[in-house]
């Protein structure tokens, strides 16, 4: 493959260098936070973290370990830059998007540092591309403080279940509300939307149900536009693991599968819309 | 009172007793009579092996559900043909004499003065009925995807979806915006796999029919992972309840609010069409695939072995750019193909389309009736009267106004709602419902006369409550009269007023709308006299 024929000497200029033979297994991931146009990178030596954030209300992490690239190479502890998302995509994307089995783009991904831009070398059947992405100074992405030992309430479901309840949520309702209860209704979506309103509800013995551990009944009101985003997320996952901790904040953490059967997450963070008082 | 057109008075009278007699198995007779003891036999027709309806009726009566009086008493009458579903482009009113007119039946309004439609009329069969009990709500399991592509198809028809909860079955019914095109799903117990429905409380709702779609939005997902819907209608909370138990568990609840609504039932004597013909949906599908899917209109013309269909093409329109598309199907490609006039109607064909997507998916035979388009003939003119001192709350005012004079019996009989080619018809309006179609297109199949020199053409349109003693108990929103407006044709627009004594919000829009055609008339050197003197009381 020609990317890696080059010369390994240039890589001592590089602070980071990833590679991957499929640039799909990035591109799709960033395409399910992709509702902002920029992003944060964060590379550390555990792999790469991309955060997209919406009115400090709604944060979108995609992680991908430096295990799924080809090759993962970081010279400090931690690199840090931004760049909008929408051109990286189209970048990755150059070759097209039809997806011809045993065709994929290869990628190689680098960057020499603050003030530099982010050089990507996408290869596709012999031909070679270079794009240059300029990087902007990453903001510092907001604590959610969402901490494993707040968490109330925790709940694995399959995707597919929510893939139906979310495709067709009433999208007149300003708000969706998530009921979690340890009696009935277990777990509860609800929208108030101008003709009425809709429950979804999932038992705790459902075969969709993975894990159930509720511990205290919470119900919370989330922004519709705010969670309209993780949809696509969610399409691309096969698990999803929603919890709220005892603010009512929500996280909802997405398995996603990629081409090549490996695993990477994608997480939202969610702010309520309202103090709602607990049942 | 007379002005620049006639008016035509209608006096109800009430008729209540309804009686059928069974002849044979297959023919019903029946007969109406009222307290003055004026009887009049109503025409039955026999559909080929299943119980006639009597021609009033408003939608095909579910046969297991029709009941009887036999002296003094009921009996029910059974059959195994299931009842129907009914879409009816363009309709058009028949007048019958006022001795014709049922009031009610067995708890299915009639339309006082009601007249059945003429027209394009398609039905189909659906399943089969059976009796069932009673109580405040409705309550319906159902399983299937028939409901979801019910309401889908209907959502094709109109904006909104008209829920009757009925003794025979649940009825959804939708029209168009324009009141020319109408469908009526009913849906009769046995469909259902437990159907409870109070008796004694006729209610009806109307809402949007997108958010009941919204509940049956993926007809894939539906087959694959409901297992059950269990509609519930809670009139004291107004809410109707759609519940799916869904595999693994899941289960969706749709809590839709609804609006009180008036009564919505096209009536029409299927068994006075003089054409009929039945087929299964490919037959039509085929046809109307060959038509561009922006195509509006249709002209149906029959012989006695051909119907014609061919797209309408506007005379005025640019005939250069025109495309005529016409398809000939011969009588042996029917199940049945009965022709006893040699007519054409022009119909919409946007509200067909999604009829036969429903049908094909059931693969259920079609039935067509038509007959004349908008026939209608001209009564005889009452004598003139006071109009001020009538009981204005019983009788129906249709007046036709117009620039161009002329005699009333003279002219093809044209209906009063259609554009200025048509001057000189009236109509009477029903009590309760009343569809009728802006068919301009048709006029130009039927009318004979040339268009006469009208500057302005209007139509004002009454229909009263029942009698004062019924006015309390009675919603005004139980009061239906519908008319639609031309929107095509400036010169041509019809009104209607409700009684007096309805709210005061409808009066002042009814107000409006008369103000408008004061607009358009002040162009007639006739306006300063076309317009009535309204009541002393409508002053207040």
């Amino acid at each position: 493959m020609p990317l890696s024929t080059q010369s390994q000497g240039d890589d001592e200029q590089y602070v980071l260098v990833a590679s991957l033979d499929n640039a799909r297994n990035l591109s799709n991931i960033l395409k399910a936070i992709t509702f902002k146009d920029h992003a944060i990178f964060s590379a550390t030596p555990n792999g790469l973290k991309v955060t997209v954030e919406d009115s400090k209300c709604l944060q979108a992490n995609a992680f991908i370990q430096a295990e799924i690239f080809q090759e993962f190479t970081i010279r400090d502890d931690s690199v840090g830059f931004q760049v909008n998302l929408t051109v990286l995509l189209d970048c990755l994307n150059i070759f097209g998007g039809s997806i011809v089995p045993g065709v994929s783009t290869a990628l190689r991904m680098c960057y020499k540092g603050y003030g530099y831009p982010l050089t990507l070398f996408l290869e596709e059947g012999g031909v070679v591309t270079v794009c240059k992405i300029n990087t902007q100074e990453p903001e510092e992405p907001v604590d959610f403080e969402f901490c494993s030992t707040n968490v109330t309430n925790k709940v694995i479901l399959l995707s597919e279940s929510l893939k139906e309840a979310f495709s067709e949520l009433d999208m007149t309702s300003e708000v969706l509300q998530i009921t979690m209860s340890p009696s009935q209704p277990y777990f509860r979506l609800s929208t108030f939307g101008n003709s009425g309103n809709a429950h979804y509800d999932y038992p705790k013995d459902s075969d969709m149900m993975e894990l159930f551990r509720c511990t205290k009944t919470q119900t919370n009101r989330y922004k519709m536009s705010l969670l309209k985003p993780s949809t696509k997320a969610l399409a691309l996952s096969c698990k999803v693991s929603v919890r709220t901790d005892s603010r009512g904040f929500l996280s909802l953490q997405y398995l996603v599968r990629n081409d090549d059967g490996q695993i990477c997450f994608v997480e939202y963070f969610c702010c309520p819309d309202e103090e709602v008082e607990e049942q | 009172r007379c002005f620049c057109g006639r008016v035509v008075r209608r006096k109800l009278k009430k008729l209540p007793k309804l009686t059928l007699s069974v002849l044979s198995k297959e023919v019903i007779s029946a007969s109406l009579s009222d307290s003055a003891g004026n009887s009049c036999p109503l025409p039955l027709g026999v559909i080929p092996g299943s119980v006639a309806c009597p021609n009033t009726l408003s939608s095909p009566v579910s046969p297991s559900m029709l009941s009887f009086w036999e002296g003094k008493e009921k009996r029910f009458l059974s059959t195994s043909q299931p009842p129907g579903c009914c879409i009816f482009p363009p309709l058009r009113p028949k007048l019958l004499s006022a001795a014709e007119v049922p009031n009610s039946f067995e708890g299915i309004p009639l339309l006082p003065n009601s007249k059945p439609f003429t027209g394009l009329l398609f039905t189909f069969w659906m399943l089969v009925a059976a009796l069932s009990p009673s109580c405040l709500h409705v309550e319906a399991v159902v399983v299937g995807t028939v409901l979801a592509k019910a309401i889908h198809s209907l959502s094709r028809i109109g904006d909104e979806l008209y829920v009757e909860p009925q003794e025979d079955g649940l009825a959804l019914r939708s029209v168009n915006s324009s009141r020319s095109a109408y469908a009526c799903f009913l849906f009769a117990p046995l469909f259902f796999s437990r159907y409870t429905v109070h008796t004694g409380h006729t209610f009806r709702c109307k809402m949007a029919i997108k958010s009941v779609q919204a509940v049956f939005r993926s007809l894939a997902s539906l087959e694959k992972t409901v297992e059950k819907c269990h509609i519930e209608l809670d009139d004291q909370n107004n809410r109707l309840t759609f519940t799916l138990h869904c595999k693994h568990g899941l289960m969706k609840t749709h809590n839709l609010s609804f609006q009180d609504s008036e009564s919505l039932q096209a009536v029409f004597d299927k068994d006075s069409y003089a054409n009929v013909f039945r087929s299964h949906p490919r037959l039509l599908v085929d046809t109307v695939m060959h038509f561009p899917p922006s195509l509006e209109e249709v002209t149906v013309s029959v012989s006695d072995e051909r119907m014609w269909v061919r797209n309408h093409v506007e005379e005025e329109g640019d005939q250069s750019k025109a495309m005529l598309t016409e398809l000939c199907l011969a009588s042996d490609e029917f199940d049945h193909f009965a022709v006893q006039a040699h007519n054409s109607v022009t119909f919409c064909l946007k509200e067909l389309r999604g009829l036969l997507v429903f049908a094909e998916s059931t693969g259920l035979p079609i039935s067509m009736y038509f007959d004349e388009p908008g026939r209608a003939h001209t009564p005889p003119l009452p004598p003139p009267d006071d109009f001020m001192n009538d009981d204005i709350d019983s009788y129906l005012i249709a007046m036709d106004t117009s620039v161009a004079p002329g005699p009333s019996a003279t002219g093809p009989p044209t209906p009063p709602f259609a554009d200025s080619i048509c001057s000189k018809q009236t109509a009477a309006a029903s009590h309760r419902t009343r569809l009728h179609s802006e068919e301009e297109e048709e006029e130009e199949t039927t009318s004979s006369g040339r268009p006469p020199n009208k500057k302005f053409c209007s139509l004002f349109f009454g229909s009263v409550l029942p009698p004062s003693s019924q006015i309390s108990t009675q919603p005004v929103s139980s009061q239906q009269v519908l008319a639609s407006d031309s929107e095509d044709d400036v010169h041509s627009f019809s009104l209607f007023f409700l009684n007096l004594s309805s709210s005061f919000s409808l009066l002042s829009r009814t107000l409006r709308l008369i103000l408008l055609s004061l607009e358009l008339s002040f162009s007639s050197p006739s306006s300063s006299t076309c317009f009535p003197v309204p009541d002393p009381s409508l002053k207040s």
